[in-house]
C-alpha cells in the first residue's frame, strides 16, 4: 500500500513538474474552460425569461450550468489527458520503461489521472465556485457541502481517469474514445440540458455516464434543482464506479499481457 | 515466491541469468487496403536462443541489423515473454515471476529516449526510484551517489532538454542503477556517442561488473567494445546464435590465429619473391607464407604455429637476408565476426562447452 501511494505521488509530482511548467499553461487552463462555459451560458440566456428547461432567471441558468460545467470539465479532463499522455509516453519511450519496473500498475494509471485531474480543474473549480456563491447557490447554510463535492468529483473523475488509462495501453489509436465519450457525455449527463427533458431512451443512455450521477447529487446538495431524492444517484453513481474498477483491473492485466506478448508499448 | 527464490538461490543456476531454446514469434497483419481482409503472417523474431548472463561478467550479443538482438535483450529484461522456451533468473521462472525479476534488473537502451525531457536529472531519478519503492533520505542519498558516478552533479538541476546527449546517455545509466540491479541490460549504451563520453561510459561497464560484480548484458555494434569490454560473446543472426565463446575462442575457432609479419631488405640481385622460394624450399618449415603490402611497404607474412616462427627467422639469418624489422599481428575481432556472418548460412558452429 505504501508503495502504491509513493507510485501515486510520484505520478502527480511527474504531470505537474512535466505538463503545468508554466504560468501561461496556468492561465489557457482557466480560460478555455471559462470561455467554454461563456459560450454555452450566452446560448441559454435568450430562453431565461420563458422559463425554458424550468430556469426562472439567469442565475438559476448559471447555477445549473456552473455545476454542469465543473463536474463535466472534471471527467473531460480525464479523456483528454488519457490521450495526450499516452502519446507523449509512447514517443518518449517512457511508458515501456516505467513497465519495466514493478510498480503497481493500478496505481500508476489512478496516478496519472489524478495528477492530471489536480493540475487541470482547481482553477476552473474555483471559478465555478465563484459563479455559486455570487448566484447565491452556496452561502453560509451549505458552505459544509463544498469539500463533499470535490471529494465526490475527484473520486469519481480518478477512477474514470484510471479507466481511460488503461484504455491507451493498449493501443496509440485509441484517441477515438476522446470522440466516442466527449459529445454523448455532454449531451446525456445532463452537464447543460436536463436529464428529465430527454425521452426515455435518452434517459436510459444518460445512466451508463458517471458524470450523470456526480451531476445529479452536486445540484441536489446545492439545491440547484428539485429533486426527490439522492440514494438512487449514489447507488447508481456507486455501481457505476464498482464496474469501471472492476473493467479497470480486468484491462491492466490484460494491456500487460498483451503487451508482453506483442511488445507494443513501444510503438508510438 | 519465497520457496521457489529459496530454491532457485540453491541450486546450481544461482547468480546467472539462464536462457533455454528462448523462440519469439510475432504475428504481423499484413494491410493490404482499406476494405481488403488483413492477413496474418508469422515473423520469427528469435528462434532458439540458449545463453547466460552469470554475476559480474559482461556478456555480449553481437549481430547485424535485424540479428534479433533487441527482442532477444526484450525477453531477457521481461518487457516481453517468449513464446517458447525457458528463462531463469536465480534459478527463479523469469516468465511466471516477470514482476519480481523486475525489482532485480535495469534495462538502458542508447539514444535520447526514455527519460521525461522536461524534468531535471534529479527529479527523472527521483521519479523512477518512487517506481521502485524508494523514498525520503535513502532514495535522495542514492540519487546524489548515482549523479555523481556519472559525472552529472553540477546539472543535477537542469531540465534534460538542455543535456548533451552523452548526458542523457549518462543519466540513462543513473536511471537504470536507480534500484540496484544484480543484472542490467545494456542496448548499444554508446551508440551516436563520441569517442570520449563512449570511451568513459565503457569505463563505467567495466566498474559495474568488475566491482559491483552486476551482470551485464551488452549488445552494440562496435565490435571494438565488445572487444575491450566482453568476458563471453554471442554472435546472434536471423534469430539464431551462429557462434559463441570468448574473443579468443572466438578467433581461434575461425582461424583466426596470430601471425608474423617481417620486414626485409632484399641484396641488390634478390627480390621478395626469391627469398619465399628460399624459405618455401627448405624442408623443415611449412608455414603458409605470403607478401602482403601495408603502409610501410612490403612485408612477408607468416601464419601458422608461432614457436615456428623460428625456423624461418633462423633460415633468413642462414641466407644472410636482413632483417629490418619484426611484428606480431592480431586479427580483429570483426574481421572474426565478418567471417562467421558470412559463414552462418552454410554451418552452424559452436565453441564446445560453454566456460562461463
Amino acid at each position: 500500500m505504501k508503495k502504491s501511494l509513493l507510485v501515486i505521488k510520484a505520478e502527480i509530482f511527474k504531470q505537474q513538474r512535466h505538463d503545468y511548467h508554466s504560468a501561461f499553461i496556468w492561465f489557457s487552463l482557466l480560460v478555455w474552460p471559462v470561455l467554454g462555459f461563456l459560450e454555452v451560458y450566452y446560448s441559454y440566456k435568450p430562453f431565461e425569461f420563458t422559463g425554458y428547461m424550468g430556469m426562472a432567471d439567469g442565475k438559476e441558468l448559471l447555477a445549473f450550468l456552473g455545476t454542469g460545467y465543473m463536474a463535466y470539465t472534471c471527467f473531460w479532463s480525464m479523456v483528454q489527458n488519457a490521450w495526450s499522455m499516452a502519446n507523449q509516453e509512447r514517443k518518449g519511450g517512457t511508458l515501456e520503461i516505467t513497465f519495466l519496473t514493478p510498480a503497481n500498475r493500478l496505481a500508476m494509471c489512478y496516478g496519472k489521472a489524478l495528477g492530471a485531474l489536480i493540475q487541470e480543474v482547481w482553477m476552473f473549480c474555483c471559478f465555478c465556485v465563484f459563479i455559486l456563491i455570487y448566484t447565491g447557490t452556496i452561502g453560509f447554510d451549505n458552505l459544509i457541502m463544498l469539500p463533499f463535492i470535490f471529494l465526490l468529483l475527484i473520486v469519481s473523475s480518478t477512477i474514470w481517469g484510471g479507466m481511460l488509462n488503461t484504455v491507451f495501453l493498449f493501443s496509440r489509436d485509441a484517441s477515438i474514445i476522446m470522440d466516442i465519450f466527449d459529445t454523448p457525455m455532454v449531451l446525456f449527463s445532463g452537464s447543460r440540458i436536463p436529464v428529465r427533458s430527454f425521452p426515455q431512451w435518452a434517459k436510459l443512455l444518460s445512466l451508463i455516464f458517471p458524470l450523470t450521477y456526480c451531476i445529479n447529487i452536486t445540484r441536489f446538495v446545492l439545491n440547484v434543482q428539485e429533486r426527490k431524492g439522492w440514494i438512487g444517484d449514489m447507488a447508481g453513481l456507486a455501481v457505476c464506479l464498482g464496474v469501471m474498477i472492476v473493467i479497470t483491473l480486468v484491462l491492466v492485466r490484460k494491456a500487460e499481457r498483451h503487451n508482453r506478448e506483442t511488445g507494443e508499448l513501444q510503438f508510438y | 515466491m519465497c520457496s521457489e527464490v529459496r530454491d532457485g538461490t540453491e541450486n546450481q543456476e544461482a547468480g546467472k541469468i539462464v536462457a533455454r531454446h528462448l523462440v519469439k514469434d510475432y504475428i504481423l497483419k499484413e494491410n493490404k487496403g482499406l476494405f481488403v481482409r488483413k492477413q496474418k503472417k508469422v515473423i520469427h523474431a528469435v528462434k532458439d536462443i540458449s545463453l547466460q548472463i552469470p554475476r559480474g561478467k559482461i556478456t555480449g550479443v553481437l549481430g547485424i541489423n535485424g540479428a534479433g538482438k533487441t527482442t532477444t535483450i526484450r525477453m531477457l529484461a521481461s518487457v516481453i515473454a517468449p513464446t517458447s522456451g525457458s528463462l531463469t533468473m536465480n534459478g527463479v521462472d523469469a516468465v511466471k515471476n516477470h514482476l519480481w525479476v523486475k525489482e532485480r534488473i535495469n534495462m538502458i537502451s542508447g539514444g535520447e529516449r526514455n527519460l521525461y525531457w522536461r524534468l531535471t536529472a534529479r527529479e527523472n531519478l527521483r521519479y523512477f526510484g518512487s517506481l521502485y519503492g524508494l523514498s525520503g533520505t535513502g532514495l535522495s542519498e542514492k540519487i546524489a551517489y548515482l549523479l555523481k558516478i556519472v559525472r552529472l552533479e553540477d546539472a543535477a538541476d537542469i531540465p534534460v532538454e538542455r543535456f548533451s546527449k552523452g548526458m542523457k546517455q549518462r543519466l540513462q545509466i543513473a536511471r537504470g542503477l536507480i534500484n540496484d540491479p544484480e543484472y542490467l541490460f545494456m542496448d548499444e549504451p554508446t551508440l551516436g556517442l563520441d569517442i570520449v563520453i563512449a570511451k568513459e561510459i565503457r569505463e563505467l561497464v567495466l566498474e559495474l561488473a568488475k566491482k559491483e560484480k552486476k551482470g551485464i548484458l551488452l549488445t552494440t555494434h562496435y565490435i571494438q567494445e565488445a572487444e575491450e569490454l566482453c568476458d563471453y560473446i554471442y554472435v546472434l543472426d536471423k534469430g539464431e546464435i551462429i557462434a559463441q565463446g570468448t574473443k579468443e575462442e572466438l578467433k581461434e575457432l575461425f582461424l583466426y590465429k596470430p601471425w608474423l609479419l617481417i620486414q626485409v631488405k632484399p641484396h641488390d640481385n634478390q627480390n621478395y619473391e626469391d627469398i619465399i622460394r628460399a624459405v618455401k624450399a627448405d624442408e623443415e618449415i611449412d608455414q603458409d607464407i605470403e607478401i602482403v603490402t601495408e603502409d610501410a611497404g612490403e612485408k612477408i607474412k607468416v601464419t601458422g604455429e608461432a614457436n615456428t616462427w623460428l625456423s624461418v627467422l633462423n633460415l633468413l639469418t642462414k641466407q644472410q637476408i636482413e632483417v629490418t624489422g619484426l611484428s606480431i599481428q592480431e586479427p580483429e575481432l570483426e574481421e572474426v565476426l565478418m567471417k562467421i556472418i558470412g559463414n552462418s548460412s552454410d554451418e552452424y558452429r559452436s565453441v564446445k562447452g560453454c566456460k562461463q
